[in-house]
């Protein structure tokens, strides 16, 4: 891992490409991420669609929207948001394919049809990365997508879903696709994930080695992990006092020494998680993916704004006790 | 017996329930409140497995895990302080081939059918390498376990919600397999089929093929058919899912954290659970951090913290920016300190709102985060009860 160098030149190699899939264990904060790359993408005037698998409409609140869609809209310009949703992803597929929307549907909208696909393992996945696939290298609506994608427990079946076709099937339409989506994943150039964690030693070296399978497994790069709620640096560890009983009686300024010196010590505790796991990556000889930290955002995200403020606050992971 | 109703034990209710699911967002903690829940359970004296999807790394290696490879059977996890009580506690961590095989050996129709699904290419996909199998299997697994009466509770910690969704549903699927009418023009019931599905058969088959390959259609019909009758079998067998998750045997712990996307999401999936007829023992509110009550005003603090440094570097007076800074900094992170705080309160709120007589637990937030056994065993000790 890289953490040299300057998050700015990170961001402008990212955008470079035409798909993003962003990953991570659940709750270190994909979706903020994605919505982070959608709009430092937009800023640097790439026409991006922001694509999430997520059970909830996070991806628009915190963009600022009420809802998400099944279609694209425009959360702001050139930045394009989306729900994607297997069953619709299949059905498009299939009036591509065809050429005719109306018998699509006719046969895949059909109520037992339906049900039947959704027991098929594996076509759910398929049918998501083909079309996050298609919207960011085979169409020309955007220049790039950022997908909000699975969980890290989930993304190497997934990501794994394309070889598993052409391990499995020689003739007909499905690995001639398979084949197409491989060389793109496998074409640092158009796809790189981007891998979120928390700012602790353990999970982040569990990342380091997804990292590393995704490269000798799947051929995939590693664009930036990104280390997400770094606690704030710099404050004084005042330790414990006893209140004085004249100038603080009601021990007011004993609670604000005590609650800093929490903070202080989780962020230090913090970063030297984050630069005993840099050093174990050193000494395994991982090196490569830049890492990008991002500050804890103690308010939430309810829009444009608030991430914007952690999008100036980016920086390389600043592992300096103070 | 019905569960107890205990304000001051957070374990109580599970001595009613063979069955515990675990259940909620992810990065909530829910793990970790399965493991503390069997370990508890186990030193009461029953006979405790938990089973586990994805656990981080140290907490696998807290119930002895090495990888997913010792994932077959139930790994013997030594408690701590002994096993006076009688209790023991075991670990499964749960791979979805490993399950698959053992469903398709016990339950295909002779040993020679059982080696063709084995060898089948789409089935090899299936149980290594795509996703939704976990769910099934996860199912699959607790009814085999359960069936077999080898341990008294069964936690099972459930994959994140969008999944967990999708893990009470897998019997659905399951049947859905075995009656389905496009299914059954897949494996060759063809006209029937197609009746059944109202448009032509043909049209259908023509469909699917341009689609995918008709060589592929061919296998997967034959795949299809193959498998759905093992997983008939294996039904027949264990029973309806349905009714062991509505069974009075089931309960289920729901964790979230504060953070407001989650406790809506925790909300959203309480009432799916409610809905399915689940019974929901309690719900953990984990990592809660207490609001703080307004910092002293600045010039008290400035000059507590111009003393405080004073003494610290021994330049005396202070050098004012480094007070400024540092004042700055400090106020900054106890009103973030606050607002996380504050998030819990309101995260409680909704929570009583939305389930007034749900058992709420509160745990609050530990730095670092638990990971041995013994920690574990001190969880049990930290929950509180809210409403």
């Amino acid at each position: 891992m890289d953490p040299s160098r300057s998050p700015e030149s990170v961001l402008d190699d990212l955008a470079a490409r035409q798909l993003l899939i962003v990953s991570g264990k659940g709750g270190v904060g994909r979706t903020t991420v994605a919505a982070l790359l959608g709009i430092a993408l937009a800023r640097r005037g790439r026409r991006v669609l922001v694509a999430t698998v997520g059970p909830d409409d996070r991806l628009a609140w915190m963009l600022g929207q009420r809802s998400l869609s099944e279609s694209p809209v425009a959360a702001r310009p050139g930045l394009f948001i989306q729900r994607v949703v297997p069953h619709v992803c299949i059905r498009e597929y299939g009036g591509l394919v065809l050429h005719s929307d109306r018998i699509a549907a006719a046969v895949l909208d059909n109520g037992p049809m339906r049900r039947l696909l959704r027991t098929i393992p594996g076509l759910d996945d398929f049918a998501i990365l083909g079309k996050v696939w298609h919207e960011a290298v085979r169409d020309n609506n955007v220049d790039a997508v950022v997908f909000d994608g699975p969980a890290t427990g989930h993304l190497r079946y997934c990501l794994g879903i394309p070889q598993a076709i052409l391990r499995t099937l020689t003739v007909g339409p499905l690995p001639r696709e398979a084949r197409l989506m491989q060389d793109s994943l496998e074409d640092p150039r158009s796809v790189q994930s981007v891998l979120v964690g928390l700012p602790d030693r353990w999970p982040l070296s569990e990342l380091g080695e997804m990292a590393a399978a995704l490269r000798e497994e799947l051929h995939v790069g590693v664009g930036a992990v990104v280390v997400n709620g770094l606690w704030p640096a710099g404050l004084p560890e005042l330790g414990a006092v006893d209140p004085d009983p004249e100038q603080d009686p009601d021990g007011a300024v004993a609670r604000v020494f005590a609650a800093t010196t929490v903070v202080a010590r989780q962020a230090r505790r913090q970063r030297e998680g984050v630069t005993a796991w840099l050093e174990s990556e050193r000494a395994a000889g991982r090196a490569g993916a830049p890492v990008l930290a991002l500050p804890w955002h103690w308010q939430g995200f309810t829009g444009v704004g608030d991430l914007e403020q952690v999008l100036a606050g980016l920086e390389r992971p600043d592992l300096s006790a103070r | 017996m019905p569960p107890t109703l205990s304000t001051t034990d957070p374990l109580a209710f599970a001595a009613a329930r063979r069955v515990v699911l675990c259940v909620g967002p992810g990065g909530v903690g829910k793990t970790t409140c399965a493991a503390a829940l069997a370990l508890g359970s186990a030193q009461r004296g029953r006979r405790v497995l938990v089973v586990t999807i994805d656990p981080s790394r140290r907490l696998a290696q807290a119930l002895g895990f090495t990888s997913a490879v010792d994932g077959g059977r139930p790994m013997p996890v030594p408690l701590p302080g002994g096993d006076a009580s009688g209790g023991s506690l075991h670990a499964l961590w749960l791979a979805s081939e490993h399950v698959f095989a053992e469903l398709v050996q016990a339950y295909a129709a002779t040993p020679e059918a059982a080696a063709a699904i084995l060898r089948n290419p789409i089935y090899k996909a299936m149980a290594e390498n795509l996703g939704g199998a976990l769910e099934y299997a996860a199912m699959a697994k607790l009814q085999l376990l359960h069936a077999a009466r080898e341990y008294d509770l069964i936690v099972l910690d459930t994959p994140p919600t969008a999944n967990a969704i999708e893990f009470l549903s897998a019997p659905e699927r399951i049947h859905e397999l075995a009656t389905n009418p496009a299914a059954r023009l897949l494996t060759g019931g063809g006209k029937l089929g197609a009746r059944l599905l109202g448009i032509g058969n043909s049209l259908v088959l023509r469909t699917l093929s341009t689609l995918a390959g008709g060589s592929f259609i061919t296998e997967l019909g034959a795949f299809l058919r193959d498998f759905s009758t093992v997983l008939f079998a294996f039904q027949a067998r264990a029973g309806d899912f349905q009714s062991l998750l509505t069974s009075p045997d089931t309960g289920v712990v729901l964790a979230t954290s504060a953070s407001p996307f989650s406790v809506r999401e925790a909300l959203d999936f309480l009432a799916v659970l409610h809905e399915r007829g689940l019974r929901v023992d309690s719900v953990v509110l984990n990592r809660v951090l207490p609001p703080f009550p307004p910092p002293p005003p600045e010039p008290v603090l400035r000059a507590a913290l111009a003393t405080r440094l004073s003494a610290e570097t021994g330049s005396n007076p202070v050098d004012e920016a480094v007070l400024a800074d540092n004042l700055a900094r400090i106020l900054a992170a106890y009103k973030g300190l606050d607002a996380q705080g504050q998030q819990a309160v309101q995260a409680r709120a909704a929570l009583v709102r939305g389930y007034p007589r749900l058992p709420l637990w509160l745990l609050p937030q530990r730095e670092p985060p638990p990971t041995s056994l013994s920690d574990l065993q001190d969880l049990v000790a930290q929950f509180v009860r809210a409403a």
